[in-house]
């Protein structure tokens, strides 16, 4: 025991000559504030990057009128997940989660249970991009110059806000070109071979038929293939999508 | 030299590191006489290999100095310096794989309401101090290292919680349990050797 008490003042000593000496330095402060600038950096550029994947998500959701799938029944909230944009999803997730290990750093990051830090980032992100998505022209900006085939890495994200359904898939999306009683004639486009077929669809309950709905609008249809007409249980309107090419 | 060396006794830590931050090196000497025996102390309690603990209380100095100009001497220098401690241990811990590499604390993520009672932990020391000698070494690390910061060096949840990184509930839930497992595991060790 005393021999470790001789041995600790000593190293005490040593050390206190390599501090001395400079052998040991110490970071300057500009160090620490370079890699709090760098940390805080890479926090906004998370949480712009995170703002911006949700956006864009809720913005596709909304002009392709996928949301509007979940109003078909369970088949439609089936078409609504294939269709979700998963993979930005997942990264957007990523992201949220990087973002609040950063924030977890700090003192009020760590006093805080990671529940309540994960919430409050998710929240923050959420508004920011329904913001982002409903108070600025950002994305229709952005979705007008990929269908020009004007923008770069993110052309492909945007072109598929208009991508067509799967068909027969029991979910159809369409144009109206006319219309006659429970009978309408449809411009309906194929995920296939990207062509327009006119489809003939008929509503089976004639009484369900929005009054609101005329020539030239885009509707989604529930309904089946029989004999290549489509019995219809459901038309409801969807979006039209600006700049797209007709 | 009595008058200066009663002058730096009566100065607190944080008084000291603000020195060694404007360039007074030699005041470090100081910091590291008055921490030596506590870290070397939080360092044997923690890790089995007693040997290796002047090394590390030296790697743990050496880490303070190199970041001194990163404290906050607005906030407490004790647990800026076992924070330092904390990682250069659990680093250790890990080398010696006694610990996965990466941890998930799954009481960290909600909110628990613990209070700290300065009156309960006097009343249980004598009978915890029993425990502590007899069981702590079988105790999981996180417990361990929270029985000895809590009730060994004396911090406070709240300065536990600095040092840990952690919600000040998550100290008190923590304290909770290793004292449960305390209890759990002497009365075993009793039953077994028939006291």
């Amino acid at each position: 025991m005393e021999n470790n008490k001789i041995k600790q003042n000593k190293n005490i000593k040593n050390l206190l000559q390599k501090i001395e000496s400079n052998e040991i330095t110490p970071h300057t402060k500009n160090y620490f504030r370079f890699r709090f600038l760098i940390f805080v950096l890479s926090l906004v550029a998370i949480f712009i990057v995170s703002v911006f994947l949700c956006s864009f998500i809720i913005f596709n959701a909304r002009v392709s009128g996928q949301i509007s799938l979940i109003g078909f029944g369970g088949h439609g909230i089936n078409l609504f997940l294939e269709l979700f944009p998963w993979k930005l999803f997942i990264l957007d997730i990523i992201l949220i989660i990087f973002a609040s290990w950063l924030i977890h750093s700090f003192r009020f990051g760590y006093k805080t249970p990671v529940i309540y830090l994960l919430l409050g980032t998710v929240t923050v992100m959420v508004i920011g991009g329904f913001i982002i998505d409903k108070g600025t022209s950002l994305h229709y900006i952005l979705l007008r110059n990929a269908d020009n085939y004007n923008l770069p890495i993110l052309g492909n994200i945007y072109r598929c806000t208009h991508k067509p359904l799967p068909y027969a898939e029991g979910i159809f999306k369409g144009k109206i070109t006319s219309i006659n009683g429970n009978t309408f004639i449809v411009n309906i486009e194929s995920e296939k071979d990207e062509n327009v077929s006119s489809v003939r669809v008929i509503m089976q309950d004639p009484k369900t038929i929005n009054n609101e709905i005329k020539v030239g609008d885009n509707i989604f249809i529930a309904g089946q293939i029989v004999n290549g007409d489509i019995f219809a249980t459901v038309i409801q309107p969807a979006p039209s999508l600006p700049f797209v090419s007709e | 030299m009595k008058m200066t060396e009663t002058k730096t006794d009566k100065m607190t830590d944080e008084d000291i590191a603000l020195l060694v931050q404007k360039g007074d090196k030699e005041k470090f000497g100081l910091l590291m006489e008055r921490y030596e025996n506590k870290l070397s102390r939080y360092g044997r309690k923690f890790l089995s290999n007693k040997e290796s603990i002047v090394d590390l209380v030296q790697d743990v100095f050496i880490l303070t100095f190199q970041n001194i100009q990163n404290f906050d001497p607005t906030l407490k220098f004790s647990s800026w310096i076992y924070r330092i401690a904390h990682n250069t241990f659990v680093n250790q811990l890990k080398k010696q794989s006694k610990l996965p590499t990466t941890m998930i604390d799954f009481d960290i993520l909600l909110s628990y309401q613990v209070y700290e009672d300065p009156e309960i932990k006097e009343r249980e020391e004598k009978e915890l101090k029993k425990m502590i000698d007899a069981c702590l070494e079988d105790l999981k690390p996180k417990y361990k290292e929270i029985i000895i910061l809590h009730f060994i060096e004396d911090f406070s949840y709240k300065e536990i919680s600095d040092i840990l990184k952690i919600p000040t509930g998550t100290v008190g839930i923590r304290i909770k349990r290793a004292k449960e497992m305390l209890k759990e595991n002497y009365q075993k060790l009793q039953k077994k050797y028939g006291e």
